[in-house]
């Protein structure tokens, strides 16, 4: 089920807080148990409108990391016994991930590389896993490094695993961030009105602003690449760029907005990605959920930066493949991470200097620059397709600069895309007149129903709009 | 042995038969090519085009329709117009790998007449789809063909 789908906005989600916030008992912690019961069961339904098979395999996957995490806990004074039960909880866990995400893509590559025709069965991939499994790894590790203790009763543990506002496309919430809220939170006016804002603000950027510049680019690709002028492919990644910035923080705002109507506080998953100055501030400020998982629990225990510069290149260059493969079984995800990876390495070492003296009109569209190629490997079907389109954007088809259809896209666009980037960099909200401005609740109430309208305007004239982010 | 460390061996047994149906035993959908178009076609535009019968298929694709269970044929009149849709439920698995060489062959010739004088036909045609799931196969030519394939994917998964 699609938050931007009318099921789930005029059925599912109205049913799901009227049954949740409905007062059983005067006991809080009763009220507690009620409201992790309901969000549980109403979890498994919105997971299971998709995903009837695969059900199975997130239950399987929470009940065994539920025992797991209590077998380790209760070895505390026997280190070899806990350390066996965590190795094999790992196991367990990247086994499932790897087998339903990354089988088909290991079997090509083996017979790609060695001539062999091994049989490749098609497997689909189970919707969230890869961010579901993230989840549990960082609980599993918690637990065993003693951060956090094992969750006794299975139902807060299974309500934090399969909670639908971030289910299927994250934030990757860390079991440390709401352990405390599993069993003791509270929804208030305040905190409900919160989220509805998030919720609409990122409806809108979806179905307003990421589905009305993917469009663009959907039917730029549908021509041939070599011949697209070098202006009509910048006009495309262009569109690319902001349609996947609206797409998935839209995504994330209405996670964070479902979870605070829901009585939880989720971490922010953006914070104005292009606005970055450089690739490293530029992920501090993209998929931040992701960036601190991978810094958590694979790059500060490699050893970090803490063992001499070749380990750190090569911590670096580790993470950022992985990084690369966990959104995508295919070498163009390979190919982004690594790309990544190499330039922290070169800002980091190499240019540290020369950048730090950059004025930022030079550093900002640099930046610019480098992530929007970053995002033609992204957005490639594969490879091949991904460099072909990076060959139309510099002409080395002996394609002509700029054409009529250049002309016409970005005369056509042109308002649209100005808005999008004063967004996205967040130049509206800094802009001395904004900021000065107070909005009092009369104009925030009218402001967020008129955009909810228009939001169902446009959901009810697209017929398909499912979020990039859904196929990771 | 502890409840926690019974409860994992069982979890891991579960997980090694959900694995072995999933992966070995597949059984073929239920759901007739009528009711896959259907659920295709409501995630894909078919303006422009039209229903055709067997004829037509045999003469476009050089596929026999009365050898399957069912099959559904969307194209469209205007010849400039390379937008299809096909889906078919086949009797057996090895029709289908047969059925999916045929339309790939012939999609493959189509791209290449179209090729040097129509970039937008020849575009559409390279990102067509050709795949089969659990006794059915679709193959799309459309802007979005990747709508219809989730819904074609989703359906026979049912």
């Amino acid at each position: 089920m699609v938050f931007s789908s009318a099921t789930f906005l005029f059925l599912f989600l109205p049913f799901t807080l009227v049954l949740y916030n409905l007062k059983l008992f005067k006991d809080k912690d009763k009220e507690t148990v009620k409201k992790n019961t309901v969000l549980l069961i109403m979890s498994l339904i919105f997971y299971a409108w998709g995903e009837p098979v695969y059900i199975i395999l997130m239950l399987l996957s929470i009940l065994y990391n539920y025992f797991a995490a209590i077998d380790i806990d209760s070895y505390i004074g026997s280190p070899r016994r806990k350390k066996a039960v965590f190795i094999c909880a790992l196991i367990f866990n990247i086994f499932v991930l790897g087998f339903f995400k990354y089988y088909g893509f290991i079997v090509e590559s083996i017979n790609s590389l060695f001539s062999l025709s091994l049989p490749v069965r098609d497997i689909p991939l189970p919707v969230g896993i890869s961010f579901y499994t993230f989840q549990i790894l960082s609980y599993i590790i918690d637990v065993y490094r003693g951060d956090v203790k094992a969750q006794k009763n299975i139902i807060p543990f299974a309500a934090y695993i399969s909670m639908f506002p971030q289910l299927i496309a994250g934030p990757i919430v860390q079991y440390y961030d709401v352990e405390k809220q599993l069993t003791d939170r509270e929804v208030t006016t305040e905190k409900f009105a919160a989220g509805i804002m998030f919720f609409i603000k990122g409806l809108g950027k979806k179905l307003i602003f990421a589905n009305t510049v993917g469009a663009v680019y959907t039917e730029i690709l549908a021509g041939d690449i070599p011949s697209l002028s070098v202006a009509t492919s910048w006009i495309g990644i262009i569109c690319y760029t902001l349609q996947i910035y609206f797409d998935f923080s839209g995504y994330s705002d209405m996670a964070v907005g479902l979870g605070k109507m829901l009585g939880f506080d989720f971490v922010q998953n953006f914070n104005f990605p292009y606005k970055a100055t450089s690739i490293t501030d530029f992920w501090r400020r993209w998929h931040i959920s992701l960036s601190s998982w991978f810094r958590d629990y694979v790059y500060i225990p490699l050893g970090g930066n803490r063992k001499g510069k070749i380990r750190t290149v090569l911590n670096i260059l580790i993470v950022w493949s992985l990084t690369g493969l966990w959104h995508g079984a295919a070498w163009n995800f390979l190919a982004w991470g690594a790309f990544y990876g190499l330039l922290l390495i070169a800002e980091k070492y190499v240019f540290a200097k020369v950048t730090e003296r950059l004025p930022v009109f030079i550093k900002y569209p640099l930046t610019m620059l480098i992530v929007m190629i970053g995002w033609v490997f992204f957005s490639g079907e594969n490879l091949s397709s991904a460099l072909a389109y990076l060959k139309s954007m510099f002409g080395l088809y002996g394609n002509s600069f700029i054409d009529s259809r250049a002309e016409y896209l970005f005369s056509e666009n042109a308002f649209l895309l100005a808005i999008m980037i004063l967004c996205a960099t967040g130049a509206f909200a800094a802009l001395p007149r904004l900021k000065k401005f107070r909005f009092n609740i009369a104009v925030m109430s009218v402001g967020y129903t008129t955009l909810f309208i228009l939001c169902i305007i446009y959901l009810i004239s697209e017929t398909y709009n499912p979020f990039l982010y859904f196929r990771f | 042995m502890s409840k926690a460390g019974a409860g994992q061996i069982i979890c891991i047994i579960l997980l090694v038969v959900f694995i072995g149906v999933s992966f070995f035993g597949k059984a073929d959908t239920v759901k007739t090519a009528e009711e896959i178009a259907e659920a295709v076609v409501a995630e894909l535009s078919t303006e422009g085009l039209q229903r055709f019968d067997g004829e037509r298929l045999s003469s476009q694709l050089g596929i026999d329709g009365g050898e399957f269970e069912s099959f559904v044929y969307y194209g469209s009149e205007d010849i400039m117009d390379v937008r299809e849709l096909l889906i078919i439920r086949g009797r057996e698995a090895s029709d289908l790998e047969v059925v999916k060489e045929l339309i790939e062959k012939k999609a493959e010739e189509k791209y290449n007449t179209y090729k040097d004088y129509d970039p937008i036909a020849s575009a559409l045609l390279e990102k067509r789809v050709i795949e089969s799931r659990r006794g059915a196969v679709i193959y799309i030519v459309h802007d979005s063909p990747s709508a219809g394939l989730e819904a074609f994917l989703k359906c026979v998964e049912e």
